[in-house]
């Protein structure tokens, strides 16, 4: 992640039902800064984000806001999500290894978009806050 | 603001969405298509070609409209997924669970 004085980019993002269109613009502006990056790239970034900032919106009942932030490398994109939200309970272990849901059923896809999307998905619990951590290599798998 | 549009073609009708198809706009496109199929509209058809983005909770509203269509003897096809959409159809597998075209004419055609 970006050094301590290289932080002034992140962008903070109070909830609302506007939140999820602001955090997309956010990660839009963050990949913009970085020209070469790949649309496919771009898409599975904006996927992901989406589906994180999506389950704070959902679960975070006590969150007021998230904040995004990352760093475009050379070789990965790297976005951080942060929420002051109370802590999240999940084996990320076992939803990493879960299959995606059945055709037919019409929730529970999040977690698995997020995987699918990336190359590596953490979270830990920092303090008073959550922090999602979300890693795509560039140009991976083909696109 | 995510907007839909309801067109009748011939026995088909097809609901247009144009925006963002995530958990802000789903409830109300699962309950624009329960409105279509509860109007006697089974053959659906679910126009992507201006959505800019779809969540897995817009795809949940697109199941939950195609299970309705199916209940009542119909079918939901989904026509013009491009950019995003067609990826988050690829991730989630459910590319080969939807009847996919590239237009409205080619679906209806289809049907």
């Amino acid at each position: 992640m970006p050094a301590e004085e290289d932080r002034s980019r992140a962008v903070h993002v109070t909830l609302d039902d506007s939140t999820l269109l602001r955090v997309h613009d956010a990660l839009e502006r963050l990949l913009d800064a970085e020209p070469d990056v790949g649309i496919r790239d771009r898409i599975l970034l904006d996927t992901a984000v989406a589906e994180i900032a999506g389950n704070v919106l959902r679960h975070g009942e006590t969150a007021t806001e998230i904040v995004i932030d990352g760093q475009v490398l050379d070789d990965r994109i790297v976005v951080e999500l942060t929420d002051d939200g109370s802590a999240v309970r999940i084996d990320l272990d076992a939803a990493r290894a879960a299959p995606m849901p059945d055709d037919l059923v019409e929730s529970g896809r999040g977690l698995s978009i997020a995987f699918a999307a990336l190359d590596d998905l953490r979270y830990e619990r920092v303090g008073p806050r959550n922090r999602w951590h979300l890693v795509r290599y560039r140009g991976a798998r083909g696109s | 603001m995510t907007e839909f549009d309801r067109e009748s073609r011939g026995d088909s009708v097809v609901v247009v969405v144009r925006g963002r198809l995530d958990m802000v706009a789903a409830p109300r496109l699962r309950e624009e298509l329960a409105n279509v199929v509860g109007d006697g509209g089974s053959s659906v058809i679910v126009d992507l070609g201006e959505t800019t983005f779809v969540d897995s909770s817009g795809l949940g509203a697109v199941i939950a409209g195609l299970k309705a269509a199916r209940q009542a003897g119909g079918d939901l096809r989904i026509c013009g997924a491009t950019g995003q959409v067609q990826v988050a159809l690829e991730l989630t597998n459910l590319g080969k669970v939807f009847r996919s075209y590239a237009s409205v004419d080619e679906a209806l055609g289809a049907g």
